[in-house]
């Protein structure tokens, strides 16, 4: 298990993931990256952001 | 088989009462009342039941005896006439305001009238399940929340009950069918239609039951009319006592509401559907709550969405109506909306 460093959520990991994995937390919608595997450490990945600002 | 009837059902939590009760497992619908169309078959009030149940609208004259009577009424004609309803079920779920306060006083406040039955006003209980899921159990009477009520309530209270803000500012955009299926002036196409129509800036008789529930603090609440039909988006503005980032208002609604089979956290941090929006929950008994802190200041802002017509009074009955009766409580609720919509 991992937790979203965003939210928080409790993130269940494969046991064939590896460093650099791309996945989505299931709450937040957050991309994450796998940082490490042992233990296990998530961080958010980059992502281009919408403006709704106009 | 659970009897149960519906008194005044030609409205529109009456239509979306028949519509979920028509399909639920455990019950049998025996009766539906409306002066105006008795007589008449219920789908001339609700066509969307046509060929889904031949049952025919009755006078309240006519009701029988049976195990639940769900009352849709117009506020003031419950509490005036509980004793005969009582006679006739021995329970009831009032979706109507007239037994939603705790203190009588409240009713001369707030609906300018006195109660003529006080004594009955602390045997029933509140129907939100979040809140009050224990005092359900075994409950004879439910009084349902209203719907501006439920959307705010839902989304304040994980902060209220912790201590961490007394005091919230809240915004609700409303659709039409929150002021039921009586025409008027302000209801007329040419007015209602791409309207955005302040209806009530202070004083809606729902701060009430906000007041009361969330216990403490301040809720000014203000709610505008928009262009839809079903819906509540409430937007809250809680100002924070102490700091909290982010992942501390995760952590906090899911104490609250992960294991609620109704309340969802939607927060999202990229695409279209980010935040709570009320024609994704349009027909289902969800209640979405998301939130974003403003970094620049101690305001946390809450919102949440209900379809009025189900979470804001239908659905939380059944709901109720569920737990009372020891059934599993999303049963005749599992509908998960359309999309698109």
């Amino acid at each position: 298990m991992a937790e979203c460093p965003v939210c928080g959520a409790e993130i269940e990991l494969t046991a064939d993931v590896v460093v650099g994995e791309l996945l989505e937390c299931p709450d937040c919608g957050s991309e994450l990256e796998v940082l490490e595997v042992d233990p296990p450490e998530l961080g958010e990945a980059p992502e281009t952001e919408e403006d709704w600002g106009q | 088989m659970i009897r149960a009837s519906i008194v005044g059902a030609s409205g529109y939590t009456g239509g979306e009462l028949l519509r979920l009760l028509r399909f639920h497992p455990s019950v049998e619908v025996r009766q539906a009342t409306s002066e105006r169309l008795a007589g008449k078959f219920v789908h001339n009030a609700h066509p969307n039941l046509r060929g889904s149940t031949r049952l025919k609208f009755s006078s309240a004259a006519e009701l029988e005896p049976c195990d639940v009577l769900f009352l849709c009424l117009p506020h003031g004609q419950s509490m005036t006439r509980i004793d005969e309803f009582r006679a006739l079920a021995p329970r009831i779920v009032d979706l109507s305001a007239d037994f939603r306060l705790r203190d009588p006083t409240g009713y001369g406040r707030w609906y300018g009238r006195e109660h003529p039955r006080p004594d009955l006003l602390r045997e029933f209980v509140y129907g939100v399940p979040e809140l009050h899921r224990d005092a359900l159990v075994g409950a004879d009477l439910v009084a349902c929340a209203g719907c501006n009520a439920t959307a705010t309530i839902l989304a304040l209270r994980p902060f209220f009950r912790r201590g961490l803000a007394g005091n919230a500012v809240v915004e609700v955009k409303a659709g039409s069918s929150e002021g039921g299926n009586a025409s008027s002036d302000a209801s007329h196409h040419p007015e209602r239609s791409g309207a955005v129509r302040s209806y009530k800036p202070t004083g809606h008789r729902h701060v009430a039951e906000m007041l009361q529930e969330l216990g403490a603090g301040e809720v000014h609440f203000s709610a505008t009319s928009i262009e839809m039909v079903r819906g509540i988006l409430a937007t809250g503005h809680v100002f924070l006592d102490r700091d909290l980032s982010e992942k501390d208002v995760w952590k906090i609604l899911r104490e609250d509401y992960a294991a609620e089979p109704f309340v969802r956290i939607v927060k999202e941090r990229s695409g279209i559907h980010r935040y709570p929006e009320p024609k994704l929950v349009a027909g289902t008994n969800y209640c979405d709550i998301g939130f974003e802190r403003d970094p620049a200041s101690n305001r946390l802002v809450v919102i949440s969405a209900i379809d009025n017509l189900m979470k804001g009074a239908a659905g939380q009955a059944v709901q109720a109506f569920n737990i009372m009766h020891g059934l599993d409580e999303t049963t005749g609720l599992e509908f998960p909306g359309l999309h698109p919509i």
